[in-house]
């Protein structure tokens, strides 16, 4: 679906199309939740946050600016209420919280799983300002440019972010020794 | 050696799929004379077929269902009523506040809940009534609970309507009491809030756990959404001044 799809869904939606927004819905659910859990790590908080992104969209469409894409929008959105949420449950330092509920230990975890949970350890040991950069390029397939919008920063500053964050990131892999 | 920033970028730009022809070729030869360099675009490249490997996280099924549940509440904060809402209230069946109140209270508690909205977006539940257009039927109830306690009074009825769980709350009580509603089905969560009579019951939730808090007199109904629509239990706990009062079940029967 191209950003013209998107621009009338949301046109459609701002006039009371109920189902123009259940596209918008059933397009950006999926993406925002991973986003919000990748950020969070739990799915509990990650449902909340999405609640809350689809809410606060529908409730604000009226300051939707056509001219800026409606992921950006609604990605920024869904990050930011990610990092209130950390800040809230004061889940900055991660790795020294308990395991979320849904997570299986690590007897009983495959080989892609243990690989899994040990890059969302590590992901959640770094700052949110680079986890967020690191999630947008490979949880939300986002180019460059693209999450540059999202965040409103310049191209160099999220290649910068990314590196680092991608060095933190395989620090702590190391570190945990899932290398 | 330190690889140079500028062979650092373009080593990352080029595993992004970023890097224009030109930057290719000068970061091919360079990584053929520079094992250094090639050893770290090997890490980086390793680094990033695991991020990309991992598979993407389903929603939970009922997750759409309560945005879109939710949206005409939030919607209907911003149109003005020409009568005042309570007033319509009074011209409606009793048992109708169930859907007139339904879908505003579980916006507004769902957000309260998750303490995700920021301050001052919603004063509480008496901003969002009267917004959901549709009743439910009340029908018979499933189980009634006669209380006659010293401290607390009246009468708890359960019923199913669809996939919905209603219990009708009609209670006096002498002191502040909490009622903990539990659940321990997965596939049942909570799905609203509404009072009739008086505004005077608060009400909070997490998962399988529901908790009011009421003192006086009061009418209310609390909503469970029941996805399975197999018979489920809820366990009703009353607690005043620190100790239980009252205890109890309530049984719905499956909608199959």
């Amino acid at each position: 679906m191209s950003d013209t799809d998107d621009t009338e869904l949301v046109r459609k939606s701002m006039n009371g199309d109920r189902q123009a927004f259940e596209g918008l819905l059933v397009k950006y659910e999926r993406p925002v939740y991973n986003a919000a859990y990748r950020m969070l790590h739990s799915a509990e908080d990650a449902q909340d946050v999405t609640q809350t992104v689809f809410l606060k969209v529908y409730e604000h469409l009226d300051s939707y600016d056509p001219r800026y894409r409606f992921f950006s929008w609604i990605y920024r959105i869904a990050l930011n209420e990610s990092v209130n949420c950390l800040k809230k449950q004061n889940r900055t330092e991660a790795l020294d919280r308990e395991p979320a509920s849904d997570m299986r230990g690590p007897a009983e975890e495959t080989g892609s799983e243990q690989l899994e949970s040990g890059i969302q350890a590590a992901l959640m040991s770094i700052k949110p300002e680079y986890r967020t950069v690191i999630i947008l390029k490979h949880f939300v397939d986002c180019s460059y440019h693209e999450i540059s919008q999202i965040l409103d920063i310049s191209e160099k500053k999220v290649k910068s972010r990314l590196y680092t964050g991608r060095q933190l990131l395989r620090d702590a892999l190391d570190k945990s020794g899932m290398r | 050696m330190a690889i140079e920033q500028d062979i650092l970028e373009l080593i990352h730009a080029d595993i992004d799929g970023e890097i224009s022809g030109g930057d290719r070729e000068r970061l091919q030869a360079h990584l053929q004379s520079n094992p250094e360099a090639q050893r770290k675009h090997d890490e980086v490249a390793e680094l990033c077929q695991a991020l990309d490997g991992i598979e993407e996280r389903a929603p939970p099924a009922h997750l759409k269902h309560l945005v879109l549940d939710a949206l005409p509440a939030v919607k209907a904060r911003e149109p003005k009523r020409e009568i005042p809402f309570w007033k319509s209230l009074l011209v409606a069946p009793p048992l109708h506040y169930v859907g007139t109140f339904a879908a505003g209270s579980l916006v507004t508690f769902l957000i309260i809940s998750s303490n995700q909205i920021q301050e001052g977006a919603f004063n509480g539940v008496t901003d969002l009534v009267g917004t959901m257009s549709s009743d439910i039927d009340a029908g018979p109830a499933d189980t009634t609970i006669n209380i006659t306690d010293q401290m607390l009074a009246g009468t708890i009825k359960a019923h199913r309507s669809g996939p919905i769980l209603v219990i009708d709350f009609d209670l006096m009580s002498m002191q502040s009491v909490e009622i903990i509603a539990t659940f321990t089905d997965p596939d049942v969560w909570f799905n609203g809030f509404a009072q009739l009579e008086s505004e005077g019951t608060s009400v909070s939730a997490e998962t399988g756990k529901v908790t009011l808090r009421m003192s006086g007199k009061r009418r209310y109904a609390m909503y469970l959404h029941n996805a399975s629509a197999s018979s489920a239990t809820v366990d009703l706990q009353f607690i005043a001044g620190g100790r239980t009062i009252h205890e109890d079940s309530l049984t719905f029967r499956g909608s199959r």
